[in-house]
């Protein structure tokens, strides 16, 4: 699934690693989800923004094909 | 010193481990009530302990996934029926599991008796479970 955490991870300038201590996950799944090769969770949404400073709707919103 | 797992993505990973290894586990049971079937005779099979872990895990298997079936259940809507329903319907099946103890050859009193309680209960458990979950989903579903 596409996001924008790295960019608002970036943002927060945060690494990876402090990213994935603030919500309790492995850097890994931090890479994996940037990636968008994991689907988090809603709870780990949260978090990540919760962490960043961002809104779901900022980091995780896409729309639907065709929408703008 | 070993640290709880927190990561989700990592939790799932372990189930999927955890769901081979019960695979792999039970193809060895099968395996082995199949070995002890063929070689001593279907009794000696039968009567070996790893028959009973593998009744007993399929018991348990089957029980959890009722809540599964019950949540794909199409009739939701519907409210269960009531409970003496049930009572009646396992003291029937208690019955007849009792009287089958009873008069098939090699029964008697007490064996029917035995067999008629063990059907009884079986079935009120289990049914009980499923209208447990019958109520909730229609309780849920009226909120």
């Amino acid at each position: 699934m596409k996001n924008k955490v790295k960019f608002a991870r970036l943002q927060a300038e945060l690494t990876q690693q402090q990213l994935a201590e603030k919500t309790g996950v492995t850097r890994q799944t931090i890479s994996l989800i940037e990636k968008g090769k994991y689907n988090p969770t809603l709870n780990l949404c949260l978090e990540i923004c919760y962490a960043t400073g961002r809104s779901l709707d900022e980091i995780f919103w896409i729309p639907r094909e065709g929408e703008e | 010193m070993i640290k709880k797992m927190q990561d989700e993505r990592l939790k799932l990973r372990n189930l999927k481990h955890i769901s081979m290894v019960f695979f792999i586990q039970t193809v060895g049971i099968l395996a082995i009530i199949i070995y002890d079937g063929v070689t001593k005779g279907i009794d000696a099979a039968l009567s070996s302990p790893v028959w009973f872990v593998f009744c007993i895990s399929m018991v348990v298997l089957s029980l959890l996934n009722l809540s599964i079936s019950i949540d794909t259940y199409e009739n939701i809507m519907r409210r269960p029926g009531p409970y003496y329903r049930i009572v009646l319907l396992a003291v029937c099946i208690g019955l007849l599991f009792g009287l089958a103890g009873k008069f098939l050859p090699g029964g008697s009193i007490s064996g029917g008796l035995i067999v008629g309680s063990v059907g009884f209960i079986c079935f009120l458990a289990v049914f009980s479970y499923g209208y447990y979950l019958k109520k909730k989903r229609y309780d849920e579903h009226k909120e």
